[in-house]
């Protein structure tokens, strides 16, 4: 099982530090909580100086460990808000550790809105990029597609500006890096004018659903659905600008129905009070619905004892992001859930082959097997990332035991 | 509207069978309690699941809307966590206000068999409204 | 004088009339096995009940109410499914029922539900206030 013990080293905080869900404990050697980007920057350094290993950390939402460490952690809350803002271009310049719905408050005081969320809004701006996290729509790239420049602290503790225009290899580069390229600080994000949506759910059966499933995703500026595996239904979530959206009332029963800015009626589970765990894979949009036909039937066939948690269907449009889970490819995502009290693992490494032979790449921050040299033939642009990030960062300072087996370095 | 019911009932004998055949949700298979609230006001229902060899687990919050009746599947109950098909289970049901549970269990696995349904039992001589 | 056996309130709270049957056919189906849910009422007393009955549903107001005396020393098994005054009871719907009578009855719910696939008879006490 993939939940390596850690090892304290000198030990400065009293308690183990945790993820969202509690799933991961460690204690990492120090937890620092700089004020402004050159403490982020003397961190580095000093963490340079004398080999030592520093990872960033958000809002600790992830459940892989891409920020588990017995080193040196970081946490970026203390770089947040809106610093500058460009209304006629829609653009803005946000601290890396600023949590989506407080950010959006702030942008929507002038004006804007980013064009999507996931399905919680709880991350902050640097974790959600470099995750590759997500919204649902077949028009709607994942989040990291909204950073077109910024500033980051590099390996050797110097601050580096850098702009999609000037550096387009070096951005697409980074936006999927999961702090192994550098830590962001300041970035800076394409947005949108404020605008209202209409949100609408329905409750319909599995296979009309699927009948119609291409005309739904196509019909709804945003779309994306639940399967209940206890009782076989489907809940769809449709997202329009108020005034165009569709009328499902002839073949499902309507269930929710609320207008308001997108950070509003987007994320829908923000505040869930309760805990879960997660695996999540991405694959080609075409391969979406035979994989979760046969993960449906894996489901019924022997895990709706134990499992009662809704899986997430949701569509990516194609990006250029190098470790995105969407490179080079319209997408689906699957995500399976399971209540963060009961046994999860043998439930989610029995469903992993199947969506891996649909061409699924695994979500960074989520639960999964996959080590470098399953990883690697997954993503065209792996080794020009793996040379850049040796480049950047010889020493290892942003690495830990784990990421050098997951990117194979 | 008078009140009609109890505020905790008891259900002893709860067991979700694995199979089902047949249209889902229709003839999902299901252990289920029908809640009838006849008051004005909606009650706010507290449910506990107790099991043979650990912890009880709970509160599941349910509503029930004034002069509604309100089917619950234990099957669909997943916060705070999902309960296990097939295993069996009691449920402690408290209300803020007199309710009616009927609990129910519907079975089309293919060893089909006779279901028996009782009312659940309520506990009398409680104070408060609706005595 | 028997004092009569029961109470004056009961409520069933899992109502259901499907509307479809084992067979679609009528010349197949005897009315017995045609899907159907039924209140049986017995006044064991010396004068007759009136009864009452409001139907509940999830969605919806309330529906009633429907009248059915019940004469002394006599059992009657209301079919839900005949009821029509003042409405109608939708099928596929689930309902829940409350009977009122002004002397104690006993009442006893029973559904058929013949649908395919085969499956469960249910039969219960309804639950009674005092």
């Amino acid at each position: 099982m993939p939940n390596t013990p850690w090892s304290a080293t000198s030990q400065n905080l009293g308690q183990d530090f945790h993820n969202w869900s509690g799933g991961l404990r460690f204690r990492p050697s120090r937890l620092d909580v700089p004020e402004d980007e050159e403490t982020v920057a003397a961190l580095v350094r000093a963490a340079a100086r004398q080999g030592r290993s520093i990872r960033p950390v958000g809002s600790a939402h992830s459940s892989s460990e891409i920020y588990v460490t017995d080193d040196i952690l970081v946490s970026m809350a203390g770089i947040c808000g809106l610093r500058e803002h460009d209304a006629q271009h829609h653009r803005a310049t946000v601290g890396a550790g600023s949590q989506l719905t407080e950010l959006s408050k702030e942008l929507q005081a002038a004006g804007m809105t980013l064009s999507n969320f996931g399905d919680v809004a709880t991350q902050t701006v640097g974790g959600a990029i470099g995750t590759g996290t997500h919204g649902s729509g077949r028009d709607f790239p994942n989040l990291s597609m909204m950073l077109v420049g910024g500033r980051l602290v590099t390996a050797g503790g110097e601050i580096r500006t850098f702009d999609v225009e000037e550096e387009p290899d070096f951005v697409r580069a980074l936006r999927v890096s999961f702090g192994t390229l550098g830590i962001l600080t300041w970035t800076t994000l394409k947005l949108e004018p404020l605008h209202d949506l209409h949100r609408q759910e329905w409750c319909l059966a599995f296979e009309p659903c699927m009948e119609v499933l291409d005309k739904l995703s196509r019909e709804n500026r945003n779309f994306d659905f639940y399967w209940y595996p206890r009782s076989d239904e489907v809940k769809i979530r449709c997202l329009n600008p108020p005034g165009e959206e569709k009328d499902y009332g002839a073949f499902a029963r309507l269930a929710k129905d609320e207008t308001g800015p997108p950070h509003e009626v987007i994320p829908q589970h923000s505040d869930l009070p309760h805990r879960f765990e997660e695996m999540e894979y991405s694959m080609p949009a075409e391969a979406g619905p035979e994989c979760l036909g046969k993960l449906r039937a894996r489901i019924k066939e022997r895990w709706r004892r134990s499992v009662g948690w809704r899986l997430l269907f949701r569509y990516i449009k194609a990006d250029d992001s190098w470790l995105s889970e969407a490179y080079g490819r319209d997408s689906v995502s699957i995500s399976l859930h399971q209540n963060a009290t009961l046994p999860y693992w043998d439930f989610f490494l029995d469903l992993e082959p199947i969506m891996r032979d649909h061409g699924g790449r695994p979500h960074w921050a989520k639960k999964h097997s996959l080590r470098a040299a399953e990883l690697r033939p997954l993503y065209p642009m792996w080794d020009r990332f793996l040379a850049l990030r040796q480049e950047m960062d010889p020493g290892g300072r942003f690495l830990t035991r784990y990421l050098r087996g997951l990117l194979g370095c | 509207m008078r009140a009609i019911g109890k505020r905790r009932w008891t259900i002893a004998g709860g067991r979700i069978p694995l199979e089902s055949n047949g249209p889902e949700p229709e003839f999902t298979s299901r252990d289920e309690i029908a809640v009838l609230n006849c008051c004005d006001s909606p009650a706010r229902l507290r449910i506990h699941i107790h099991y043979a060899d650990r912890p009880a687990v709970g509160p599941y919050e349910v509503e029930v809307a004034a002069r509604r009746v309100r089917r619950i599947r234990f099957n669909d109950l997943i916060f705070p966590e999902a309960l296990p098909l097939d295993e069996d289970f009691g449920a402690v049901i408290d209300a803020d206000i007199p309710v009616v549970v009927q609990f129910t269990r519907l079975d089309s696995g293919t060893a089909s068999r006779i279901a028996v349904a009782a009312a659940a039992y309520a506990e009398r001589n409680l104070q408060g409204s609706g005595r | 004088m028997t004092h009569a056996i029961g109470s004056r309130r009961w409520a069933i709270a899992d109502g259901y009339i499907p509307s479809s049957s084992a067979s679609d056919d009528p010349a197949l189906v005897s009315p017995a096995l045609v899907s159907h849910e039924s209140a049986c009422i017995l006044n064991t007393g010396d004068t007759p009940a009136k009864v009452e009955i409001m139907l509940f549903f999830s969605d919806r107001e309330p529906a009633g109410p429907y009248r059915v005396t019940v004469a002394a020393r006599r059992t009657v098994h209301l079919r839900f499914n005949d009821l029509d005054d003042p409405e109608r009871v939708p099928r596929d719907t689930p309902y829940a029922s409350l009977i009122e009578s002004d002397t104690p009855i006993v009442v006893q719910q029973t559904r058929l539900d013949s649908r395919q696939p085969p499956h469960a008879l249910l039969s219960t006490i309804a639950y009674c206030q005092e």
